[in-house]
């Protein structure tokens, strides 16, 4: 998994966030000049909500498909982040291999929450009898990543994993080991992340103080040769990663020496010492300001990172209960 | 580095009762755990036949006072747990991965309380319950028990879930990463996904009978299932000999459909052409496909032909069985159980009847083993677990071979 044998590249990004989805919005939300986090008057009944919510959703623009129709805000904003990242690698329709040699490694916390209760709520008022075929395959975690084979053609591994703030990284990394086995020539992973009325309002009886957000992330990995073969643009290498466990209780998070040693266990896979890191930890803060807190910030943090071309660097998940990951990102290698 | 996976441990938790030895004796007999629900009112629903567990009861190393903020499926997980561990004779833990998959968690707890006060939703349930309905919520209750220091994930594919929990495990110990794994899963039936399964009109009135030409569905079913992985080189350093190995694992998406799996059955038969090329085998080594086989017609006659692609002239002679006959479709642990099921066959060597299973469909041309056990010597089992999504994940299971 770590090391440079059979490098694992990164080709393309596409985000879907508070700030939107065009290529400048990020950058602009680092230099502090715009953030995707607001006060909203129409989201909670007879309250001011403030949080990062995104408004457009250009699925229908992107991409023309049937099954956008079927499809949930989660699946929407997936299909987003996914279709930008897969330009953003220079191959719009085209895999740049085969359908079965593509797989999907996709991540949510929540999945369709939202959607799961509104169900559940139809279905007490109206009886089972009336409850909605259409909507129930929505609710499924993995459903995202089912529509985004459909869409995009892709025929190869697929997973998707859950584990709280951590589970992007989860994906990350079960993605570059597809690519790592030979399982797979191309991988696409992401995170989507939907706020609701529902989730805003359990989260202030949890009394989380952070301002919540919303958004979907996706990135385009390959081995390093076929990128190279194809003339891809190289974005950065996954250079290491780690995953290490602390015992804590549901609502607590590794506190920043025990997150910082499972870095540190990254950058030793990564042959690489913390001196060499030009871009680390500094920007989280910035982007939890720009588009508010959620699982989805892990791998916006490694977009960001691409953007500003800060590498080496590293991002670091840390997720309730203790679960812990760090990826640290190197440049591209220099053309022979 | 590749290292081979044993299985050092295993245990579960079904509508057959505690332990796998229950498990065994009722699929030998053949006997269905389907009734009419009565864990929640099913007056309303057009079926309301499942296959739940009746009795949870506390393992002895489970304090009680845990215990008794624990859910239905975060029970049934740590006694599935607590079994594993116990038969791999309780193994150092502290630096192993852990790997569960699972699709509803606390949703039935959760539900029960949104009750109370209805309309408020999960704001009626409390921030706590609500923390139950996560998905990870069982994976947090095993790595607190278990205190594993290792890397935790919990994989949610829907019915495919824990096969895909066990595949990634293998992984973990194949590339050297870790030497212990912990993988698994867990569910408990809920209204939802009861609801659901009935809006699509694929729950039977009756029973499961799968490959049956008079099936009317499918059944929901319930319970855990955990097996200990061990790197082989870590099982002989603790003085144990190998015996059951993961051989080989693959997942495929079949870029069709959100709910119907092609109906030729490539997509599932690359599934276990991928997990058998994964694993070094052919399909002429395989002795016994133990089936996704959830009695519903797209999925019964999928599975077959995807079978009849794979093992060609074998296709009709190679032994399949569905456990979800006799146990109902628990769905995130389906994967794990049915892992389960197939190392018995290799232990025991018998494969179980498929429950219900009297009239072949002649559109699901296939050896399916029905009446009784088919006795015998299994080396070699392919588990199947389709999910929605298109998401087919394979598993190759076998008895341990020198290479």
């Amino acid at each position: 998994m770590n090391g440079s044998a059979g490098r694992v590249v990164l080709t393309g990004v596409g985000d879907l966030t508070p700030l939107g989805h065009e290529p400048g919005a990020l950058q602009a939300a680092l230099d502090g000049r715009i953030s995707g986090v607001l006060d909203h008057e129409d989201f909670i009944e007879g309250a001011t909500a403030r949080a990062g919510l995104i408004r457009d959703i250009p699925a229908k623009q992107l991409v023309k498909s049937p099954h956008l129709r079927k499809m949930d805000r989660v699946g929407r904003m997936s299909i987003v982040s996914a279709t930008l990242a897969l330009r953003d690698a220079g191959l719009g329709e085209q895999l740049p291999c085969a359908p079965e040699r593509a797989a999907i490694g996709w991540a949510t916390e929540f999945a369709s929450l939202e959607e799961t209760w509104q169900f559940q709520e139809r279905v007490r008022i109206k009886g089972p009898r009336l409850a909605n075929p259409m909507v129930f395959p929505n609710l499924v975690q993995n459903a995202v990543a089912g529509y985004l084979s459909i869409i995009h053609g892709i025929k190869g591994p697929s997973a998707t994993f859950c584990h709280h703030e951590s589970c992007a990284f989860e994906a990350l990394t079960w993605a570059v080991r597809q690519l790592k086995l030979g399982r797979a020539d191309m991988a696409l992973t992401g995170v989507t992340e939907e706020l609701g009325p529902l989730l805003y309002q359990v989260r202030s009886l949890f009394g989380i103080e952070d301002c919540p957000g919303e958004g979907s992330v996706a990135l385009v990995l390959e081995r390093e040769d076929d990128a190279l073969a194809r003339g891809a643009r190289i974005l950065a290498t996954v250079a290491g990663e780690a995953a290490r466990t602390m015992q804590l209780p549901p609502y607590r998070y590794a506190d920043e020496e025990a997150a910082s040693a499972v870095l540190d266990v990254a950058l030793q896979r990564a042959s690489m010492d913390r001196a060499a890191l030009r871009g680390l930890l500094g920007i989280e803060h910035q982007l939890v300001d720009a588009v508010g807190s959620s699982a989805v910030l892990p791998l916006l943090h490694v977009a960001a990172l691409i953007l500003q071309g800060q590498l080496p660097a590293a991002a670091v998940a840390r997720a309730r209960g203790g679960a812990t990951r760090a990826v640290v990102l190197g440049p591209p290698a220099p053309r022979e | 580095m590749n290292h081979r996976v044993a299985v050092s441990g295993m245990g579960c938790i079904s509508p057959l009762g505690a332990g796998t030895a229950a498990f065994r004796r009722g699929r030998e007999a053949g006997r269905a755990a389907v009734e009419q629900l009565d864990l929640f009112d099913v007056s309303k629903f057009r079926s309301g036949m499942a296959a739940r567990v009746r009795d949870i009861c506390r393992p002895p190393a489970i304090a009680a006072s845990l215990w008794r903020n624990l859910d239905r499926c975060d029970r049934m997980a740590l006694v599935a747990l607590e079994e594993a561990l116990e038969s791999a004779q309780r193994p150092d833990v502290s630096e192993a991965a852990l790997c569960c998959g699972m699709s509803t968690a606390g949703m039935f707890e959760a539900e029960q309380r949104a009750l109370r006060d209805p309309g408020r939703g999960l704001l009626a349930i409390g921030p706590r319950a609500m923390l139950d309905t996560i998905v990870s919520s069982t994976t947090d209750v095993v790595a607190r028990h278990i205190r594993c220091q290792g890397p935790v994930h919990t994989v949610s594919t829907a019915c495919s879930s824990s096969a895909h929990a066990i595949g990634t495990a293998m992984d973990l110990i194949r590339s050297g990463e870790v030497d212990i794994a912990i993988a698994g899963g867990a569910d408990a039936l809920c209204r939802l996904t009861l609801a659901g399964f009935n809006s699509l009109g694929v729950v039977a009135a009756d029973r499961p009978r799968p490959f049956d030409a008079r099936r009317s569905g499918m059944v929901l079913g319930e319970g855990a299932a955990f097996l200990v992985l061990e790197s082989e080189d870590r099982l002989r350093r603790r003085g144990l000999e190998p015996s059951l190995e993961v051989c080989g694992y693959a997942s495929t998406a079949e870029a069709h459909h959100i709910v119907h799996p092609l109906d030729d059955g490539s997509g599932a038969e690359r599934a276990m052409r991928w997990a058998l090329e994964d694993a070094g085998e052919t399909p002429e080594r395989v002795d016994h496909v133990n089936a996704h086989g959830t009695a519903t017609s797209q999925n019964d006659i999928m599975e077959t032909a995807a079978i009849r692609r794979l093992f060609g002239e074998r296709g009709t002679s190679v032994p399949v069985t569905s456990t979800k006959s006799i146990i109902g479709h628990t769905t995130g642990a389906s994967g794990a159980l049915e892992a389960v099921a197939s190392f018995i066959a290799i232990e025991s060597g018998f494969v179980a009847p498929t429950a219900g299973y009297g009239e072949p469909d002649p559109r699901c041309e296939a050896d399916v083993v029905h009446g009784e056990p088919r006795r015998g010597r299994f080396d070699l089992v392919v588990s199947n677990s389709f999910a929605f999504g298109g998401n087919d994940v394979s598993l190759v299971l076998g008895r341990w071979r020198d290479r």
